[in-house]
């Protein structure tokens, strides 16, 4: 799994650097090259680092590490084919961790961000439909269940639709410069994450790049099913686009918004996905 | 922190990450275990390589309190 681990936090920051390439491209700028995350991560890693006087060091530094680790754990879950419900719970660890990052340090900038991490909470929501959906239609949570019943019946994207743009709202909240991203808004700085720098931020940035791997490629497994490398890779890269797609050209939402769209786009996706268990 | 001890941590945790992948590959060890080991040990071996040569160098700062 070493191996697999490694190509995700590659795959993972050269992912990130797609993202903001395509941002930049729709927004008529030329934009970084897309290997800057990677770039980014090397510069901070050789960055002079130390912990803020006003931080509890334990939670400023360990949450670094627990970042890290939840999303290692994660993409064992996927790689093994193992339950949804576990990638979910570790989906929802990550609120723990923005909330930590946030409050660790002691400034007020990085606390806003940790408490707009909670009251974005809503931004979990849609996995119960994804989960109540998925289970309905296919009697499993098990990843390589849901696999094998791609394999027999076709992707689940095109029966289930309704749960696939439900766990979609789910990934394109946890990207950066969505409409979405209120935790690390620029009138807070860098949000929760303003006062870790140096090694410190390069650390976040693995974690963020095995996250983006991991949900990108759940996604394509739960809703599209098994595919081979370069089949993977393609649909991963065209998921990545299209949301790259909607953090351009949409503004962040204000915190009240941003809850509120997210709360009545899931009450139409649980109407729809009612009717389609009415139906079925 | 002090350099040697994030220096022998980050030995520590290389070993372990290493010894639990090739565990992991000659089936001593089952994929769960060896994944239990890098969730564990991978961010303690990112961390201590970062911070090898950086650690120590700065002094301890207020953090930014805006304008």
């Amino acid at each position: 799994m070493l191996v697999e681990l490694v190509i995700a936090v590659v795959m993972g920051l050269l992912f990130l650097g797609i993202h903001r390439k395509v941002i930049a491209r729709i927004q008529g700028r030329p934009g970084p090259p897309i290997w800057q995350e990677i770039l980014h991560t090397l510069k901070f890693s050789f960055k002079e680092t130390w912990v803020p006087r006003t931080a509890s060091t334990l939670l400023y530094v360990g949450i670094i590490a627990v970042a890290m680790g939840i999303w290692t754990a994660a993409l064992y879950v996927v790689l093994a084919g193992g339950s949804i419900l576990i990638l979910f719970g570790i989906y929802m660890l990550h609120k723990m961790v923005e909330h930590g990052v946030g409050l660790s340090p002691g400034s007020p900038y990085a606390k806003f961000g940790g408490i707009r991490s909670v009251i974005s909470a809503s931004s979990e929501i849609p996995l119960f439909a994804v989960i109540g959906g998925i289970y309905f239609f296919t009697g499993s949570l098990m990843i390589s269940d849901l696999v094998a019943y791609q394999a027999d019946n076709g992707p689940l994207l095109l029966s289930i639709l309704p749960a696939a743009i439900a766990m979609y709202l789910v990934i394109l909240s946890k990207m950066h410069y969505g409409p979405f991203s209120i935790v690390e808004a620029k009138e807070i700085v860098s949000g929760y994450q303003t006062e870790h720098f140096g090694v410190w931020r390069a650390g976040l940035q693995i974690g963020d790049a095995i996250k983006t791997f991991v949900l990108l490629y759940a996604f394509v497994l739960i809703f599209v099913g098994q595919l081979g490398p370069v089949l993977l890779l393609v649909a991963m890269l065209a998921l990545l686009v299209s949301l790259s797609f909607i953090c351009a050209v949409s503004p962040m939402l204000s915190p009240y918004d941003s809850v509120t769209v997210q709360m009545v786009a899931i009450c139409i996706l649980v109407v729809w996905l009612g009717v389609l268990v009415v139906i079925g | 922190m002090e350099k040697w001890k994030v220096q022998t941590m980050t030995i520590a945790a290389f070993i372990v990450v290493i010894g639990a992948w090739a565990a992991g590959l000659v089936g001593l060890i089952g994929q769960g275990a060896t994944a239990a080991l890098l969730v564990v040990f991978f961010p303690v071996l990112c961390l201590g390589m970062m911070l090898w040569w950086t650690l120590g160098k700065g002094e301890d700062d207020l953090p930014f309190m805006g304008y």
